[in-house]
């Protein structure tokens, strides 16, 4: 645990230190993206800013973005050193957020930046589908009202990306009712693009299939690697001609279940950043030093051994705990039958992916075994060889279920 | 078994002691769900703590984590078919996290507060409240009386909840006048974007008679005067300013995002202003004290603390007993309607001969005071139509009273008739 402070040490070090100390560690040889024809590369003040184009939008936006704040001046600082692109949503803070992103945006030139935010709407929070017994001209009057309201505190006429607040359902997005409302959006100019925020690879795909969404905003991280499954559903979306922007870089902020060891920032940036179908990804600033940072990283934005280090990649160990390797064998143990290796999938996309949405997904086909878990108080008959509480995981998964709508979102 | 990572047994064990320490359903949190006639609960609370769910989950959880959040209690009641509400009672670390994720979410321009808890308000479909650590939502779905029936509810939990019904103290520290009031908030850290700044009060400002208008003041809640001298030495630091020795008083820095920060160290705390850079302006703000907005009150006085009533208030929140409780940061307003009146029962005969108006900026244009011995024959002391509200000296004929009536006649402004206090003396010795 020592050794691991100190490293967390040396690493804000040199972050303070600036450029110039990194690019002294970069001394191995890695993929750069200078010279490839989709990544420009532009000088700008005292950092070189990285831009790419936003899919079919044609926004060039550099590859790090501003993720939603409540402190203007740290948005008024990130455009001013550059940054483009600022989301919000309509959910965050009850409004405390737009109205701050309004008030720092005041006065720019409307061109200047380019303003995402997202409406959710009446569903259900345990399905993420439309009320049960709402009318489509309810659902969509409630949506136009709050994209309204968004506008308002933004003090904007438009926005540039509108965006369907967290669909995790592939069903969600192909309903009329959810594309007539931004189509109509879209046209009488309330919003220049529409897309989707999501944290589903089957709902990227069904995006670029739609072909009426422009942007999508995923949740993608290193923690993708090993399987690569987002980075193909990605390339796939991109490929259609989507913007895609990403969120949820860190992966979960902390390595582990206390919330001590902090995951590295920076390299998990860059791991985003070099994945050229990723356009820009939304990045939490909650101080002027982070800021600084994200802002510098593009002056190097290679991923260096020591940052995939950093990231535990290649290791087998970047979800401590947490990771069931599918044997099966507990199937039969349980009296019930209950399907346990997905239940653990479902564990393992909530907690070490950071995944929640992917994890609802999951535990709702065996939705039905959280009461049969239930039933065994006196002890689970399953002995898993890698050592897992299996009861006591899928007790804590099947409450995912009731988490409310802002957790997820 | 693959490479197994040095940490991997520290971890599990530790998985294996929450394990045993975090039951899911025990929560203290599980007793405030009140019994709710005509509902029903549906299925059993759900709870929730920092350890078992959100420590993957970015997005809106950060914001609670880092007001302290400690536990998470849901309860859904349903009635009939269609009817159906959410509970949602969060505990976080102390009364300062409390108030200050409960100001976070408290809707921009909200205007219904409701009489529940330390503040609380309603709108359609929601209503929030805190009380101490405690910071309840509640939402409703397709309810019948719902304003009355989401009050009611929140009431009952409000009484069983521990604690008192408090505001944070520091924030009777922040200046008085020009502020914004019901946007103060709490903020844990990273204050102003700085790593350095944490545990913060801040109000917003608006004086139209100074230049700039609109400044921000804010007091840390260092908590030693080593976290203090701490504080500026880092503020320094980022500021590329020469080391020196670092002393209690004022502070004043060239910051390249707020323009001209002023600090004051006093004590364990610091208190700072920026968006304003007259000095003179400043120290007066930094030399706010609270008990300046106490009256003292002597013998001569006759109306402190006495049973008021009034024709009506703008809301329970602006009561008429605060127009005689010696307070002049508090006060009652009527509603926004002609006519009004504010009535005291001075308890006793008093031979009077002064009165002394404290307004609002919503003052009477047009008002007279009538006294009375016993409530029926009213007698007028004095009468104005060209009323201009800040402080009013009434000096008038002695007279025996045991009631005093001021009755408002036409309003300054479309706001209803507002008064910080009332103070009505008596004849000297």
């Amino acid at each position: 645990m020592n050794s691991k402070k100190n490293k967390t040490k040396n690493r804000r070090d040199f972050i303070k230190k600036g450029v110039a100390g990194i690019a002294g560690l970069s001394v191995f040889p890695s993929i750069s993206h200078a010279s490839s024809s989709k990544t420009e590369l532009l000088k700008a003040e005292e950092n070189k800013i990285i831009y790419r184009t936003l899919g079919r939008t044609g926004y060039k936006v550099p590859v790090v973005s501003m993720g939603s704040s409540t402190n203007e001046f740290l948005i008024k600082a990130a455009l001013k050193k550059g940054m483009k692109l600022i989301d919000t949503a309509y959910l965050y803070g009850n409004g405390l957020d737009e109205t701050t992103i309004g008030r720092a945006l005041t006065g720019m030139p409307r061109d200047s930046y380019v303003i995402a935010s997202k409406v959710y709407g009446l569903r259900d929070n345990t399905t993420g589908m439309p009320l049960n017994n709402i009318t489509p001209e309810a659902f969509q009057a409630d949506f136009r009202d709050r994209v309204e309201t968004s506008l308002k505190r933004l003090r904007i006429d438009y926005l540039d990306i509108l965006y369907l607040h967290a669909a995790d359902n592939p069903e969600l997005i192909k309903m009329d009712m959810m594309k007539d409302v931004l189509i109509e959006l879209k046209k009488e100019g309330k919003t220049k693009y529409i897309g989707v925020s999501t944290h589903t690879n089957s709902v990227v795909y069904a995006i670029a299939d739609e072909g009426i969404y422009d942007v999508i905003l995923m949740a993608y991280n290193f923690r993708d690697e090993e399987t690569g499954e987002t980075r193909k559903a990605i390339k796939y979306a991109a490929e259609a001609g989507c913007g895609i922007v990403g969120m949820k870089a860190l992966g979960g902020v902390f390595w582990d279940e206390e919330r001590k060891q902090r995951i590295n920032q920076k390299a998990a940036a860059k791991w985003v950043i070099q994945d050229e179908n990723v356009h820009t990804t939304i990045l939490t600033i909650n101080t002027f030093d982070q800021l600084e940072m994200y802002m510098s990283l593009m002056n190097n934005p290679e991923l260096t051994p020591e940052d995939r280090d950093e990231l535990r990649l290649g290791k087998n160990d970047t979800t401590i705990g947490m990771y069931c390797n599918q044997c099966e064998q507990c199937i039969s143990q349980c009296p019930y039958g209950t399907d346990v290796p997905k239940l653990m999938r479902s564990y393992m996309y909530a907690y070490a992916y950071g995944k929640p949405a992917k994890a609802k997904e999951t535990f709702h086909l065996l939705h039905s075994h959280k009461l049969l878990c239930e039933n065994c108080r006196d002890g689970c008959k399953v002995t898993c060889p890698m050592g897992f509480d299996v009861r006591k995981k899928i007790l804590d998964i099947s409450r995912i279920w009731e988490v409310p709508d802002e957790f997820l979102a | 078994m693959k490479t197994i990572h040095k940490l991997f047994p520290i971890s599990f064990f530790v998985l294996l002691i929450m394990a045993f320490h975090s039951s899911v359903n025990c929560s203290e949190l599980v007793q405030y769900f009140p019994e709710i006639p005509g509902f029903t609960r549906k299925d059993e609370p759900a709870v929730y703590n920092p350890d078992n769910l959100y420590n993957t989950i970015n997005g809106a959880a950060d914001v609670y984590l880092n007001f302290e959040f400690r536990e998470l209690a849901t309860l859904t009641y349903e009635k009939g078919e269609d009817q159906s509400l959410i509970i949602e009672i969060y505990s976080h670390k102390d009364l300062n996290c409390g108030f200050g994720i409960y100001s976070h979410e408290r809707v921009y321009g909200v205007s219904n507060y409701v009489d529940v808890g330390t503040q609380g308000y309603y709108e359609t479909g929601i209503l929030n409240f805190f009380k101490d650590g405690y910071y309840v939502k509640i939402r409703a779905y397709d309810l019948e009386n719902e304003e009355q029936t989401l009050i009611d509810i929140a009431k009952t939990i409000a009484a069983e909840l521990p604690g008192d019904n408090h505001f944070p103290e520091a924030l009777q520290d922040l200046p008085y006048m020009y502020r914004t009031f019901n946007r103060e908030q709490y903020i844990p850290k990273n204050f102003l974007g700085y790593s350095f700044i944490n545990k913060t009060f801040t109000a917003d400002y608006y004086n139209p008679n100074i230049p700039t208008g609109a400044y921000s003041f804010f007091i840390s809640l260092c908590g030693s005067k080593e976290e203090c001298k701490k504080l500026l030495f880092e503020y320094r630091k980022f500021l590329e300013l020469p080391e020196e020795e670092i002393v209690e008083g004022r502070h004043t820095f060239d910051d390249p995002y707020y323009g001209t920060v002023s600090l004051l160290w006093e004590g364990t705390r610091i208190k700072g202003i920026y968006g304003v850079s007259d000095e003179e302006y400043i120290s007066e703000q930094f030399a706010f004290d609270r008990n300046d907005y106490i009256l003292k009150i002597d013998e001569s006085n006759v109306s402190y603390q006495k049973s008021v009533t009034s024709s009506s208030d703008e809301n329970f929140r602006l009561k008429p007993e605060y127009a005689v409780d010696g307070d002049l940061t508090t006060r009652w307003s009527s509603a926004w309607s002609d006519p009004q009146w504010i009535r005291i029962d001075l308890g006793d005969e008093y031979n009077i001969n002064k009165i002394k108006l404290y307004w609002e900026g919503a003052y009477g244009r047009s008002y007279n005071i009538l006294v009375s011995l016993d409530s029926n024959a009213w007698k007028e002391v004095y009468a104005t139509i060209t009323g201009d509200g800040g402080e009013d000296d009434l000096s008038i004929e002695p007279v025996n009273a045991r009631y005093l009536k001021l009755n408002g006649l036409e309003r300054a402004t479309q706001y209803g008739y507002s008064l910080y206090e009332i103070l009505v003396f008596q004849t000297g010795n």
